[in-house]
């Protein structure tokens, strides 16, 4: 917020009032009565208005990129390759594996195991294992941090996709990228600070406007979703036959109003008011050179795999670094299309083929930008799918699977070349070194020098973090 | 006392005494006895009833600190509070202990007391540590009016109140607001459209006492004031149009919000309000209205997913529905006690299950895509077309009687013509007779009260041995109507495969008809009713160029309800005159001049029919109904419904002291006991929220949590005055409301003082009137208003005002918006399409709730979208350039009078002398390169994005 209002203390002030104003109630009187007393940037962050005013652990990631491979990618085609899988194929499921299971999405009656088609092979010189169908992703192998004991609550879309935001499966809650944008505040003061951008396949699960959701917090921590069309925030377009210019002495004549009516009145959110209707005209100019790829060098297109002008998870992975270098905190990528219940051989061949080349290219790209060491980096889904097939025959498919299954970070204080954790011979459940949602959550925000015990939010006579009430910890063994 | 006591003793006393002399000396506002409820409990709650509080699972070494007893133990030396004797109460020692082991609350916690706090609660307990009930748990206060020094302010009681506590604090109210202002801002309030010019010049002429009053009783009396509170129930409600969840489907609940304007319309007592919704299915004799009521439940989300455990988000729907509850009337966070004791409240697991036993019987049924709760058939109360339409249809019908008995008798066919003519019930007995396979005419004189019956058959569908057949009710079949004529013909005997023919009138009215038939192979079918063609018969299907060969015998007065049986439909009444040719000669059955002008009558009542419009009933509208059986009801463990705890009864939470013969069993009783006027919350709960939708905030500013946790009130006498108030006066609404708006609180000024900042920044004191931002409905709707736009139809269903195109693609979101046309497209916002899994992003944008759960408050953020929205949304451009539009045809004058009509209609006032220059010189300049029209619409547009303008004043 103080960037916001540059060289203007006396606005930066009233709005640090005026956010105060609306959140006293949420932070009591007592917390109220500290914040007035902080001046200036909290210690060790960039930006502002947030409310940490300091930072409970040194930092080592300022910003998220976080890869949502929307419906679910298949764990055991992808990085978990399970011999005794392969060799069972088509043998029912044994029994034992449905001790602590949920009942299946879809699947009816007792499928059969399913082995993996495709070939795995240690990559770099971390070995990190993949299978062939992401054969750029194995050129940085040595960057990422593979965790295949990953677990969660839900084998259902919309509750599991809220769960991997929000730590629960209820809506109404806020999201990550909320909760970072009400801690740690934007390090931009011409973009929103928290952007989500969308790709894939049409017929995926749609996209709920919780997925973004700001929950219980401000609603000025809400993701922006930039949308595919010509004008990526709505309404950034002024009508026809209103240039730039005539825009700006239209501003004029409401701000000389705006500022006349706040003599009149001595009310601060009208100065609130007035450096919003600014931002907003600085976001006209910034927000399409931001999302114009054109200027973008042709190696560096070529790199991604990019067409500017032409949506795709591609375009969205470049304005991806795009945004996190002007300092946007948070960017969340959804890419639709994983949920292959049939099919799953055609489908995730089209999901890799499109995402492989691009995630890889970020990850390079950010790196001779000397980006991704503070830029965390998340890949995955909102659970893993079943090692059993769903549909048999050439057309089968993996049903939802929320026992174990895989992501991977890379940046951001991560430990590079990592592979943390087992799942059991089939792939079934986590044998070793567990990774709970909630522990995945504690560990993005200490990585983002956040105590998630210490950051709380009250609400209904409650202090509710993004972790919950449910155990959580911090996965030491993930960290640099 | 043993050494380690006796230490702990010794640093105690003098630990005690450093910091009462610290406390009386730093502080001597709290010089007066510390209060339990204002000073001590929020401590309490927030640092140790986590762990010693209400919860019983989570209570640790059996102590509770929010009841006395516990607290004191056996009250000797040691126990955790010893009154009196801080040196003596374990509490004291282990606040002020450094060892993490014995510190409370413990580290681990993160919840560290202040050193102010700690010196409250050592002073508490050398006062005596005297416990209160929490306020919010007794009755209101029936408070006397306090004395006040400045006399000549207070307009109502409220006031008094508010001045009570400025002088008590030193400060003094602000002046009153203008008139111009006042208008202004008590129009939007109370209806959520600005004053017309008009109406603030005729305000501002009314001299006489009592002007502002007037215009209070006249807006109070209008629709737009139902429909202004009416937004603020839907927000509670959680009224949308969709179910919810991914799948999202809409739903047609909209005749409940319907019935929430009328109701709110009428001033229905709010007891009264309340049971309708809550249970007005289990009224005795309950009317399609109360029934239609209980969709307020019935708005909770509703998954209807092929995947989900069906009983699963079954529950979740009924844990919705006592949320809701406690949110709405009790002012308690219910929710808590889903999954374990509260941890603040004295609400155990226990009570929200009992609750939850109250709300579980209501029906629910179906799977998958299907599933869902209860419906009705809710038929539309008759608008004003109706009633217009009815004494027109009334005309009508009585000149089609006078014309029908001045008809001639009827012809039948002419006797060289037929095949065969029969009198009464008969069947032929040579089965091969009369298999017409091409034209045929059929006529019979007919007097029966029979629905259904056949006339003339040949035709035995369960034998599959089809052919023809005339008579009454169509057998039965789902489109066909019973006591109106029906004519089947198909060319196969096996399936059907021909042409359906129902008649639009009824002939079974016990009077003489002759009806007939007449069917041209490949080409027509008509019917004929007295010697008039029924030109309103439904057709369904093509005429067949021949007719099945049946082997049924022709059966007169009779069918074949299975072969070779044929005795079913038998027609019971008088049948004679049966004839039946095998020519089309329908013609020989009209009845000339007579017969065409009793046709041109039912032409025109036809025509009347179907002006309608809208459909008169709505289907499926979802209800409540209660179950024949209430279902069992369980504790869950940990909130999982499948992990069953002990079986509850239907029970209100203990903390009511409801005694175990009058407690509620089911949803009427406990409705009633909401209300029934002795509930320490109710009343208090819904005038603090009456209050909030003037001041922006409650007296108590936790809306939906008058609990241990919330915060207390402001003006708690106030609270209490007001909630007595109401129930005193019958739960009268408007009242209310009334009270409110004509205060001399409500009237003052908004200016904020220069040193409010510092002395009340929250203007908790209410020394001046807040500015409060236009909810989004009221910023679109003042829009629309403003630029003579806006079409103020009530109620229907939803409509789809201009939207971002392709906007659901974009988002990855099934189904597709099309822009209403017409009147629709401009009315008022609350009707807008509410899809809650996507909202209109425009309403989105400027905080308007998604409605999947209860909203208490509407949180209003100031972003910069909001800025693109209102300079670049079409639904803000249209309405500028026709704001600009009318301007310029209405106005035939210079372009400083325009500006002076554009300022009284966007803000009420006439511009300053400064502002005119400002925007004249801004026209001027835009008019050297634009045409009028474009100067105009970016002037327009600048007036409808001010910050005055968005704000009620």
């Amino acid at each position: 917020m103080s960037d916001l209002f540059h060289g203007k203390p006396h606005l930066q002030a009233l709005a640090r009032r005026t956010f105060l104003k609306d959140s006293a109630m949420g932070l009591g009187s007592i917390a109220l009565a500290s914040l007035l007393q902080f001046e200036g940037h909290a210690d060790g962050l960039e930006g502002g208005g947030g409310v940490l005013r300091k930072l409970h652990f040194p930092a080592r990631a300022k910003r998220v990129i976080y890869l949502f491979m929307a419906g679910g990618p298949s764990h055991v085609d992808l990085f978990d390759p399970k011999p005794l899988l392969n060799e069972m194929d088509g043998k029912k499921i044994p029994p034992h594996l449905l001790k602590d299971h949920q009942s299946f999405a879809l699947i009816r009656g007792t499928p059969s195991l399913k082995g993996s088609p495709y070939s795995f092979a240690p990559r770099g010189q971390s070995g990190i294992i993949m299978s062939e169908l992401l054969p750029h992703l194995a050129t940085v192998a040595d960057e990422l941090t593979v965790i295949r004991s990953m677990k969660t609550t839900t084998n259902v879309h919309d509750p599991g996709v809220n769960m991997m935001n929000c730590g629960t499966q209820l809506f109404g809650r806020p999201t990550l990228g909320a909760w970072l944008s009400y801690g740690l505040g934007s390090e931009n003061n011409n973009l929103p600070g928290y952007v989500v951008l969308t790709s894939g396949y049409d017929d995926g699960q749609p996209l709920l406007q919780s997925f973004w959701g700001n929950g219980f917090l401000d609603s000025r921590h809400q993701g922006v979703p930039f949308l595919k069309g010509p004008e990526p925030v709505l309404h950034l377009t002024n009508p026809k036959g209103v240039d730039r210019n005539r825009r700006r002495q239209q501003l004029d004549l409401i701000n000389w109003m705006n500022k006349r009516h706040h003599e009149e009145v001595n009310d601060p959110e009208i100065l609130s008011r007035v450096a919003s209707y600014e931002m907003a005209y600085r976001m006209q100019a910034s927000v399409p050179e931001l999302t114009d790829l054109s200027k973008e060098s042709k190696s560096t297109l070529s790199l991604y795999g990019a067409n500017p002008g032409k949506p795709s998870f591609a375009n969205n992975c470049l304005l991806a670094r795009r945004l996190v270098e002007r300092g946007v905190r948070f960017v969340q990528l959804y890419d639709r299309g994983w949920d292959s219940h049939t099919h799953i051989e055609h489908e995730h061949k089209r999901q890799c083929g499109a995402a492989d080349r691009p995630i890889t290219a970020l990850i390079k790209d950010l790196k001779q930008r000397g980006l991704l060491e503070d830029t965390l980096v998340i890949w995955g889904g909102e659970f893993g799918r079943t090692p059993v097939a769903q549909v048999s025959g050439k057309t089968y498919g993996r049903d939802h699977h929320p026992h174990a299954f895989t992501m991977w970070m890379a940046g951001g204080g991560t430990k590079p070349g990592l592979t943390y954790g087992e799942t059991n011979e089939f792939g079934y459940h986590v044998a070793e070194n567990p990774v709970h949602v909630r522990d995945l959550h504690a560990t993005i925000l200490h990585l983002l020098g956040i105590d998630h015990h210490r950051f709380k939010y009250k609400f209904k006579g409650l202090d509710l973090g993004l972790t919950g009430v449910d155990p959580s910890r911090v996965v030491k063994g993930l960290l640099a | 006392m043993n050494g380690r006591i006796l230490a702990r003793t010794f640093a105690l006393v003098f630990l005690a005494w450093v910091c009462l002399l610290d406390t009386w000396a730093q502080d001597s506002v709290r010089g007066g006895v510390l209060q339990f409820n204002r000073d001590v409990r929020p401590i309490l709650a927030d640092h140790c009833y986590a762990c010693h509080g209400p919860d019983s699972h989570s209570r640790k070494a059996k102590l509770r600190l929010d009841q006395r007893a516990s607290a004191l133990g056996a009250n000797r030396e040691g126990a955790a509070i010893v009154p009196g004797k801080p040196e003596l109460s374990e509490m004291v020692f282990r606040i002020h202990n450094k060892d993490p082991d014995e510190v409370m609350p413990p580290p681990e916690l993160n919840k560290p007391l202040s050193p102010a706090e700690k010196e409250i609660l050592v002073r508490w307990i050398a006062e005596g540590a005297k416990y209160e009930k929490h306020w919010a748990f007794e009755l209101p206060d029936t408070a006397t009016l306090s004395t006040v020094k400045k006399t000549d302010w207070e307009r109502n009681s409220i006031d008094r109140f508010i001045l009570a506590r400025q002088e008590r604090e030193n400060t003094s109210p602000s002046i009153p607001a203008n008139r111009e202002t006042l208008i202004r801002r008590v129009t939007l309030d109370l209806t959520g459209l600005p004053p017309t010019p008009e109406e603030v010049a005729a305000f501002l002429r009314d001299n006489k006492q009592g002007a502002y009053e007037r215009v209070v009783d006249r807006l109070m009396s209008s629709t737009a004031y139902a429909e202004r509170r009416a937004q603020d129930w839907l927000d509670l409600a959680r009224y949308a149009d969709t179910r919810g969840f991914a799948d999202d489907k809409m739903r047609r609940i909209w005749p409940w919000r319907d019935w929430v304007v009328r109701a709110l319309g009428r001033n229905q007592p709010f007891d009264q309000f309340t049971i309708d919704q809550l249970a007005g299915d289990m009224l005795p004799e309950a009317t399609d209205e109360q029934r239609l009521a209980t969709g307020f439940h019935r708005n909770a989300p509703q998954a209807r997913g092929q995947t989900y455990p069906v009983e699963e988000y079954r529950i979740k729907g009924v844990i919705d529905r006592v949320n809701t509850i406690g949110r709405v009337w009790l002012g308690l966070t219910l929710d808590c006690a889903e999954c374990h004791d509260h941890k603040f409240d004295p609400i155990t697991q226990r009570d929200y299950y009992s609750v939850l036993a109250i709300f579980n019987n209501v029906e629910h049924s179906g799977s998958g895509h299907g599933q869902g709760g209860p419906t009705m058939k809710y038929k539309l109360p008759p608008s004003k077309q109706d009633s217009a339409n009815a004494s027109e249809r009334k005309r009508l019908k009585d000149a089609l009687a006078l014309a029908l008995k001045a008809m001639p008798k009827p012809p039948s066919i002419k006797d060289e013509d037929i095949v065969g003519k029969w009198n009464g019930p008969v069947v032929e007995k040579d089965p091969q007779k009369y298999s017409l396979t091409k034209n045929l005419t059929i006529s019979a004189k007919i007097r029966t009260k029979q629905p259904v019956a056949d006339l003339v058959s040949k035709y035995d569908w369960r034998g599959k041995q089809r052919g023809y057949v005339f008579g009454i009710g169509g057998e039965g079949d789902k489109d066909s109507v019973p006591g109106h004529l029906f004519f089947w013909v198909s060319s196969r005997a096996e399936s059907f495969h021909g042409i359906t023919v129902y008649g639009s009138q009824p002939v079974n009215d016990g009077e003489e008809h002759v009806v007939a038939v007449e069917f041209v192979a490949g080409k027509s079918v008509r019917l004929f009713v007295d010697g008039i063609e029924d030109k309103a018969a439904k057709t369904t299907g093509a005429p067949p160029s021949f007719i099945a060969k049946s082997t049924r015998p022709l059966a007169i007065g009779a069918g074949y309800n299975s072969s070779p049986q044929a005795n079913a439909y038998r027609f019971k009444g008088e049948l004679g005159e049966v004839r039946l040719s095998d020519q089309a000669v329908g013609d020989q059955l009209t009845m000339g001049a007579a017969g065409k002008q009793v046709a041109e009558l039912q032409a025109k009542l036809r025509k009347l029919d179907e002006q309608k419009g809208a459909p008169k009933i709505v289907d499926a509208v979802p209800v409540m109904r209660e179950r024949a059986k209430p279902r069992d009801t369980f504790i869950h463990v940990r909130g999982s419904f499948l992990d069953k705890g002990d079986q509850v009864s239907p029970a209100v939470p203990e903390l009511f002291a409801v005694s175990k013969e009058s407690q509620p069993s089911n949803r009427l009783e406990f409705a009633r006991w909401l209300v029934d006027g002795k509930n320490p919350l109710v009343a208090r709960v819904v005038v603090n929220r009456f209050w909030q939708s003037y001041f922006g905030h409650g007296l108590v500013r936790t809306p939906d949590d008058f609990g241990a946790q919330g915060r207390p009130p402001s003006h708690p006498r106030l609270l209490d005055w007001l909630a007595n108030e109401f129930v005193e006066s019958g739960w009268d609404m408007k009242r209310i409301h009334r009270l409110i708006v004509t205060s001399a609180t409500y009237r003052q000024s908004s200016r904020v003082p220069s040193d409010a900042s510092g002395r009340d920044p929250e203007n908790l004191l209410l020394a001046h009137m807040p500015r409060i931002r236009l909810p989004a409905e009221q910023i679109r709707d003042q829009a629309l208003a403003v630029s003579g736009l806006l079409v103020r139809k009530v109620g229907g269903p939803p409509v789809y005002p201009v939207h971002p195109a392709n906007y659901w693609k974009q988002r990855a979101l099934p189904g597709k918006w099309t822009n209403s046309r017409g009147g629709d497209r401009h009315r008022r916002t609350m009707y807008a399409y509410w899809r809650r899994m996507a909202l209109h992003p425009s309403l989105e944008i400027l905080n308007a709730p998604a409605r999947d759960n209860c909203v208490v408050r509407r949180d209003v953020a100031n972003v910069p979208t909001q800025a693109l929205v209102l300079l670049n949304d079409p639904i803000f451009t249209e309405a500028a350039s026709a704001f600009a539009s009318r301007l310029l045809t209405e106005v035939e004058g210079t372009d400083a009078q325009r500006l002076e009509r554009a300022f009284r209609l966007a803000l009420g006032r006439s511009p300053q002398p400064a502002e005119l220059k400002q925007f004249l010189s801004f026209l001027e300049h835009q008019l050297e390169e634009l045409i009028e029209d474009q100067a105009w619409a970016l002037v327009c547009g600048a007036l409808l994005n001010l910050d005055e303008t968005i704000t009620r004043p």
